[in-house]
């Protein structure tokens, strides 16, 4: 086995008061290793975006990161914000939400990347770089102004800048939320083909189950702040262990079906700020006992780099 | 028969866009280009398509919210755009919409059960009448009976949605224009809304016209379907004929990618290019994107016509591509030849 790229122990980011703190991400760990795709799924307050920001330290300033995150043998969390300056963009590359916002409106498209290839000391041009993600005709879109390019075309290009110097790893945050079905699929199709060709690891984090399913190798679930299942990408689609990540499946309608049948989690997500002392679950979970209120639930191996957190997990497999 | 609740005959809406300068030809943008449906009494009309296709404008239309350019627009057979006031005035009543965005949707600054009785005290009923109304639709869409004196920061995003369609119920009213209503929520809650549209079509008898590009979510809820692209509508019949044996390229592909174990790059065509609406091309507009275009496709237009009872495509090659003996060539992306124009 290789040497994972990035390394993940017990990292909690808390938000509020020291003595009651609220924490959008608790005691996450895992790892990635290089050419890995990694799906994040959860719904919103799941703490996927705020698990992202934790790894490259955009955090906002009231929130506190607790734990470790070694990337390439840097311990992350320590590193001087101008040594961090200098990994983010070269090597940790990063495609955020929101391509709506992401380019200044008041300068050209090769004008943008031009800055950024500039800055990271890359040798593409803008055009290359642009072509190397099939935007077509980048001769003439290195001309235009964002709001002249489709949703589609605006995330290519941040694509295109964030890929600029092959990063080694690649953090996409909901990278295809906003886009239609076939162009998701390209963008989708973009990553793929990055990982292949530079052996990029990437992150994507999105609450969107069929991206996930169909670009990530590996699959973390996350439910209120905390990973509840982990595991390959077939096991977690074909024999998902935990109930939450069972109701997920189930609550997506499957348009090949002849009925279509949709089974809905009942409830909702609980608030951060006052979550039960078991599984954060329990509440909404159709096999959940007096244990799984009392006692927060441990790691469950259920097969190979299959993990799930649940005191039912051996049900019902 | 008994005559739909709602029909559309030949809708058009054309756009005028500000001139670049004092010379330059107007130019116009056609949103919807001759739309015909008729949504029966009680069932669900859900329209697919992905953003610019027209769905949104058609949605506008039936609210009153845009004057068609052309064509007409029948509610209980009676155009919508020659009213009376008196008309208009229960017309208002009788429709009523649930849009995407539920953070967007609420007043802030009202509390829930003042927002949902906003559109019947605008309507002259009495205050406590209105609120015992209030009540009634939020038990109805399952929330609890304190959630009145709350506001909508309080709520999560599906409860938001909850009071969005409480308040289009307070009217009682007989049709819901649904635009997007569960796009901006997350998966779990979004099966909950669904299924309380679905529970409220039945138990109030609503007809529904449903906009989405989720073509699951869509096939769920809608008796009927209609695919638009670019403003045209490709295909239309009874949802589980579209989306089980979809016949028009465009709306295959769709099916393709909504398929739950879909592999990555199963619609990747080579070259395709989305057509510009202030250029749209000639000819069928879905050509620059198909597979299966050729010169016939770049000239004449291709009308809907019926390949199953109640089932209707617009393409020139159904029955070879059907029958798999289209040869798949590529998408095609030049004009009409020049000497037929001339």
């Amino acid at each position: 086995m290789t040497q994972p790229l990035l390394t993940v122990r017990d990292l909690t980011v808390s938000f509020g008061p020291q003595a009651q703190p609220v924490r959008a991400v608790a005691e996450a760990s895992f790892d990635l290793h290089p050419g890995e795709i990694l799906g994040i799924a959860g719904e919103s307050g799941s703490g996927k975006t705020t698990l992202c920001s934790a790894l490259i330290r955009t955090l906002p300033r009231a929130a506190r990161a607790q734990g470790e995150v070694v990337f390439d043998g840097r311990s992350l969390l320590d590193l001087p914000e101008r040594e961090m300056r200098g990994l983010r963009g070269r090597e940790i590359g990063m495609v955020l939400q929101n391509p709506m916002t992401s380019l200044d409106p008041l300068f050209t498209i090769g004008n943008q990347v031009n800055e950024v290839l500039r800055e990271r000391g890359a040798r593409d041009t803008a055009v290359e770089a642009l072509r190397r993600v099939h935007l077509t005709a980048p001769e003439l879109r290195v001309r235009q102004y964002p709001h002249q390019l489709s949703g589609g075309m605006r995330q290519r290009v941040l694509v295109a800048m964030a890929t600029a110097t092959a990063p080694r790893l690649l953090i996409a945050d909901e990278p295809t939320t906003a886009l239609d079905a076939s162009i998701q699929d390209e963008i989708l199709l973009l990553f793929r083909e990055i990982r292949d060709t530079a052996g990029t690891a990437i992150i994507i984090v999105t609450h969107d189950l069929a991206a996930i399913r169909r670009l990530s190798d590996r699959v973390i679930v996350m439910y209120a702040g905390r990973i509840v299942e982990e595991g390959p990408t077939v096991r977690i689609f074909h024999a998902p262990r935990h109930p939450y990540t069972r109701g997920l499946l189930a609550s997506v309608p499957r348009i090949e079906d002849d009925e279509v049948v949709l089974q809905a989690i009942p409830g909702q997500v609980p608030n951060l700020a006052e979550l039960p002392p078991g599984c954060a679950f329990a509440d909404r979970c159709p096999l959940a006992q007096d244990r799984c209120r009392a006692e927060r639930p441990g790691e469950t191996s259920v097969g190979a780099r299959h993990r799930v957190f649940c005191w039912q997990a051996e049900q019902g497999a | 028969m008994t005559p739909p609740m709602v029909e559309a005959r030949g809708l058009f809406k054309r756009f005028t866009l500000p001139r670049h300068s004092l010379f330059a030809a107007s130019r116009t943008v056609t949103a919807v280009e001759g739309v015909s449906f008729a949504i029966p009494a009680g069932t669900t009309f859900g329209v697919v398509g992905e953003s610019g296709s027209g769905k949104t404008t058609l949605a506008r239309m039936l609210l009153k919210l845009e004057q068609p350019s052309e064509g007409q627009l029948l509610v209980n057979d009676q155009d919508i755009f020659a009213q009376t006031p008196a008309e208009e005035r229960a017309y208002r009543r009788l429709v009523q919409a649930v849009f995407q965005d539920p953070y967007g949707a609420l007043s802030p600054r009202m509390r829930a059960g003042a927002i949902v009785t906003e559109p019947l005290r605008a309507l002259g009923v009495h205050r406590r009448a209105a609120d015992m109304k209030a009540a009634e639709v939020l038990e109805l869409v399952g929330m609890r009976r304190d959630a009145a004196s709350r506001y909508p920061h309080e709520f999560s995003g599906g409860q938001r949605q909850r009071i969005a369609i409480a308040r289009a119920l307070s009217v009682d009213p007989r049709l819901l224009v649904l635009d997007e209503p569960v796009s901006a929520l997350d998966v779990s809650v979004r099966a909950q809304v669904l299924a309380l549209l679905r529970e409220m079509q039945q138990r109030l008898g609503l007809t529904y016209l449903f906009i989405g590009h989720d073509l699951a979510v869509v096939r769920y809820l809608s008796d009927a379907v209609g695919v638009m692209y670019f403003g045209r509508m490709v295909e239309i019949g009874p949802a589980r004929d579209v989306l089980r044996r979809p016949a028009h390229p465009y709306t295959r592909r769709l099916v393709a990618l909504a398929a739950a174990e879909a592999p990555l790059g199963v619609a990747r065509l080579g070259g395709g290019t989305l057509p510009n609406p202030l250029s749209p091309p000639s000819g069928c507009h879905f050509r620059t994107r198909c597979a299966f275009a050729d010169a016939r496709c770049a000239a004449d237009a291709p009308a809907l016509r019926e390949i199953a009872p109640g089932h209707n495509a617009a393409c020139h090659h159904l029955d070879a591509i059907a029958a798999g003996t289209k040869a798949e060539t590529g998408p095609l992306l030049e004009e009409a030849s020049r000497q037929r124009a001339v």
